[in-house]
């Protein structure tokens, strides 16, 4: 079975919105060690529309950087219920019953499917008990400044366990969370 | 001579802080699911014996002054016996035993004063309006949490939404009981 993993920077106040603004005094080998790690074992990205039509913006455009050439080969899933169609390479719209072809898509062939960010699809799937892990990489930093969170008001209720916990020097937390099991 | 002002809280994943020990909440008493194990039960055993007073916000007071007075053991003697000052203008004659009731307006005024004559650590549990405003006028020196693996999805949190970043340094961190994890912060350098 593959397990779609979801990958945030995270502030102490839950802020995922806008890293760039936040994220890289905290940039080190221990953290660039992670979100390789991170990549071990996956072959394809899943995603929103809103991060999509970012990268797909942005990638094609720096094929030379540092993951230009992973992002161009990855496989990439898109969630929409709007988007029609994906030119980006190697990318495919996942619409309609969104829980029935992702419940296919897990249980095909293939490594581990990586989110990074989407964090609207992310919630979607905790609820839908399709997410198998959440990986917060926890900055210590209060943002504020009315940046979105991962967790906004109103959601509903899930229970976690915490897989693996890792302090760095600088503080960030590296936190592993998967849904509880059922126990009913 | 200046107290150290510490904020200690049980807060879920997402940051909510509200009732974790009973009180009228749709979760009421939610952090008594967890298993925070010895390790945890010591590390708010060891922060209650190291508090030298209390600093409160009215619901917190009232939530605290309806309990702990009935209570025996190590936890009540310390929590019943130690100074507790409480935010609010509309708290009388407070009926705990040594109570001081702030009952200026301005709470940031009032605690920065009693910042400046109280010696030792002042313990601002839960107090979550307080909270805010000891943030916003950066008045906190420490914040203790402990987080649990669950997402509530509503009630208040610990960081409501404030105007200015604030950078901290990560004192201490461990994982207790089930999953429950301590986490020390302090004010950045």
């Amino acid at each position: 079975m593959r397990k779609i993993k979801a990958h945030f920077f995270i502030s102490l106040d839950g802020v995922v919105e806008s890293p760039d603004q936040w994220h890289f005094p905290y940039f080190d080998d221990e953290m660039g060690a992670a979100v390789g790690a991170g990549f071990a074992g996956v072959d394809a990205m899943l995603m929103g529309r809103v991060l999509y039509e970012e990268w797909a913006a942005y990638w094609p455009e720096h094929a030379e950087e540092p993951f230009g050439d992973v992002m161009k080969g990855m496989k990439k899933y898109v969630v929409s219920g709007s988007l029609e169609s994906a030119d980006w390479q190697n990318a495919e719209v996942v619409s309609g019953d969104v829980a029935g072809k992702l419940g296919a898509i897990k249980a095909g062939d293939g490594g581990d499917i990586a989110m990074s960010g989407s964090a609207t699809t992310v919630r979607w799937l905790l609820r839908n008990g399709l997410l198998d892990e959440l990986n917060l990489l926890v900055h210590p930093v209060v943002v504020g400044d009315g940046l979105a969170r991962l967790f906004p008001a109103d959601e509903e209720s899930a229970p976690l366990e915490l897989r693996s916990s890792e302090t760095f020097k600088s503080g960030v937390l590296n936190l592993s969370y998967a849904p509880a099991a059922a126990t009913d | 001579m200046a107290a150290r002002i510490v904020v200690t809280e049980f807060v879920s994943l997402d940051g909510v802080m509200e009732a974790p020990g009973g009180e009228d909440f749709k979760y009421p008493g939610w952090s008594f699911e967890f298993d925070r194990g010895d390790d945890g039960n010591q590390f708010k055993l060891d922060e209650t014996m190291r508090a030298d007073g209390l600093l409160l916000g009215r619901r917190t007071y009232d939530s605290f002054a309806g309990a702990w007075p009935h209570r025996e053991g190590e936890f009540a003697d310390k929590f019943n016996s130690m100074p507790k000052f409480v935010v609010s203008t509309t708290l009388g004659e407070p009926e705990w035993n040594n109570t001081t009731v702030l009952a200026s307006g301005d709470a940031t005024a009032q605690v920065r004063k009693l910042k400046d004559e109280f010696d030792g650590e002042l313990q601002v549990p839960g107090s979550q309006r307080l909270v805010q405003e000891l943030i916003g006028s950066d008045l906190v020196d420490q914040i203790n949490l402990m987080v649990f693996p669950v997402i509530l999805g509503t009630g208040k949190r610990a960081f409501e939404t404030t105007p200015d970043r604030r950078t901290l340094r990560l004192a201490e961190s461990k994982v207790v009981g089930d999953g429950v994890l301590v986490l020390v912060y302090e004010r950045a350098a």
